[in-house]
């Protein structure tokens, strides 16, 4: 059985004026990878690439060990997916969505998605039109969940919930991921989430790659650094990946060991993702 | 294919009400008239629209993506709109001729005017698919009327430069089913194309 649940090795994609340049990055069978990137980065397109929703223009993808522009339908089989906004037309009921799911999956679970939709509250008489935003997004949930899926694939899941529902997602995924043939790939850009779920963290910022790496490697790998403009200026800029200057000092995000002399403090993964868009030069 | 014909008749599902009010209104006037071609005829008309207001509510939902997520090919999505179509203009021709019955209209009338319609209706439906497929229900449904209105009028200028009466066609109404047989086919054949290239 292959080791790894996604391969994209220099993923790219031209549409108009926007490029998706040679993304890479490695999802392991068993684990959460978090894609974060600001809104237009390029996450959405990666995971319709993924999907085999757009046609790629280079690059390699392997889903669950087979190329999704070319594998056969059956390979979605074992896909669950959640998209940005609530896919079923408004005029269903989460019954109806049922039917479809039923018709489309051999292993479709009617029992279990009867029963997530009971749990989460959904009102099988109710339209989805009149759900609240979090509902339709429960409802994409439960679909994805309820066909014996082993790759979850979710954009922007977290967006528009309230922290509970954040929360109560957050808990399906880690109750997901407790089978290690099940792997997860999440976009948000709510950060403070992905930090509590993820394994793995792969940031896209303008259409490219910065990063890919162990979500706890990545923590031991930088810290805040605090001091005035010169002793934020006198670290080995090699080491340094931005700098803020505040009315009050300066602040700067470094490798870890590289501002020993300075009040140091914890960076997050926001931390990380904000200094790498918005820190000055060094 | 299953799923893809399931989600279409759910999405018509919320229209049935508005459907059968509406057939039944164009039943009353037949009855009144005492012809059943009336209701034959605009109601396989209303066939042909099933699946471009299917089509209009996927647009809206965005569930062709979603859908294929699914197991699901590329093909069986672009040619489940031709099925849900057939199967509509079926129903609704049957519906046709027992209408006509009951209006008074002979079995051969009755199966005549159905069978000319559905063959119309299946080459309207030819037509226009691809070019929803292509360019959306809002324009196509514009480049529709154009083609139609164009189509008519150079029949019309045709038969008028030509001399010919339209009852002088009636042989060729037998050729009717072989056309729309073969723009069914070639308009498959471009919805395939254009849906292997799709981007969802």
């Amino acid at each position: 059985m292959n080791t790894n649940a996604i391969e994209v090795r220099g993923l790219t994609k031209l549409y108009g004026g926007f490029k998706l340049d040679r993304v890479s990055f490695t999802l392991p069978s068993g684990c959460i990878m978090g894609l974060i990137g600001e809104n237009g980065a390029g996450k959405s397109t990666t995971i319709r690439l993924l999907l085999g929703l757009a046609r790629r223009s280079g690059g390699e993808v392997r889903v669950l060990g087979a190329d999704p522009e070319t594998a056969e339908p059956e390979f979605r089989e074992e896909l669950g997916v959640v998209m940005d906004e609530c896919p079923f037309p408004e005029s269903f009921t989460c019954r109806d969505a049922g039917r479809i799911l039923a018709a489309a999956y051999r292993h479709f679970e009617a029992d279990k998605f009867a029963q997530m939709c009971k749990n989460f509250g959904l009102d099988n008489k109710k339209r989805i039109k009149d759900y609240s935003r979090g509902m339709k997004m429960k409802l994409s949930i439960a679909a994805a969940l309820s066909h014996g899926a082993r790759l979850l694939l979710l954009d922007e899941p977290t967006s528009g919930l309230d922290p509970v529902a954040r929360d109560e997602l957050l808990d399906v995924l880690l109750d997901f991921i407790q089978d290690e043939n099940r792997s997860v790939l999440i976009s948000s850009h709510i950060l403070s989430d992905l930090e509590k779920a993820c394994d793995y963290i792969t940031f896209i910022h303008a259409g490219r790659s910065v990063f890919s790496e162990e979500k706890d490697a990545l923590l031991e790998k930088y810290v805040l650094a605090k001091g005035s403009e010169s002793e934020i200026s006198a670290l080995d800029a090699g080491r340094v990946v931005g700098v803020r200057r505040g009315q009050f000092g300066c602040e700067a995000l470094v490798e870890r060991g590289a501002a020993e002399r300075l009040l140091t403090e914890r960076a997050g993964i926001e931390d990380i993702m904000l200094y790498y868009i918005r820190g000055d030069a060094k | 294919m299953k799923a893809l014909l399931i989600k279409d008749l759910l999405t018509l599902k919320g229209q049935a009400k508005s459907l059968l009010l509406v057939l039944a209104v164009w039943f009353v006037i037949s009855l009144i008239n005492g012809s059943g071609l009336f209701f034959t005829s605009l109601s396989v008309i209303y066939g042909m629209l099933l699946p471009l207001t299917t089509l209009s509510v996927d647009e809206k939902s965005r569930v062709e993506g979603y859908m294929m997520t699914m197991p699901v090919t590329r093909a069986e999505l672009a040619l489940s709109r031709y099925a849900l179509g057939i199967l509509g203009l079926l129903a609704l021709g049957v519906l046709g001729v027992g209408a006509s019955l009951v209006i008074g209209d002979s079995l051969k009338e009755a199966l005549g005017a159905s069978i000319a319609c559905f063959c119309i209706a299946v080459l309207l439906l030819g037509v226009t698919l691809p070019l929803v497929y292509k360019f959306g229900t809002d324009k196509a449904r514009v480049i529709s009327i154009v083609i139609y209105m164009a189509t008519f009028l150079a029949v019309g200028f045709i038969a008028s430069r030509f001399g010919i009466e339209l009852d002088d066609l009636g042989g060729a109404f037998f050729l009717l089913p072989f056309l729309s047989l073969a723009v069914l086919a070639v308009s498959a054949a471009g919805s395939l194309r254009i849906y292997g290239k799709k981007e969802f």
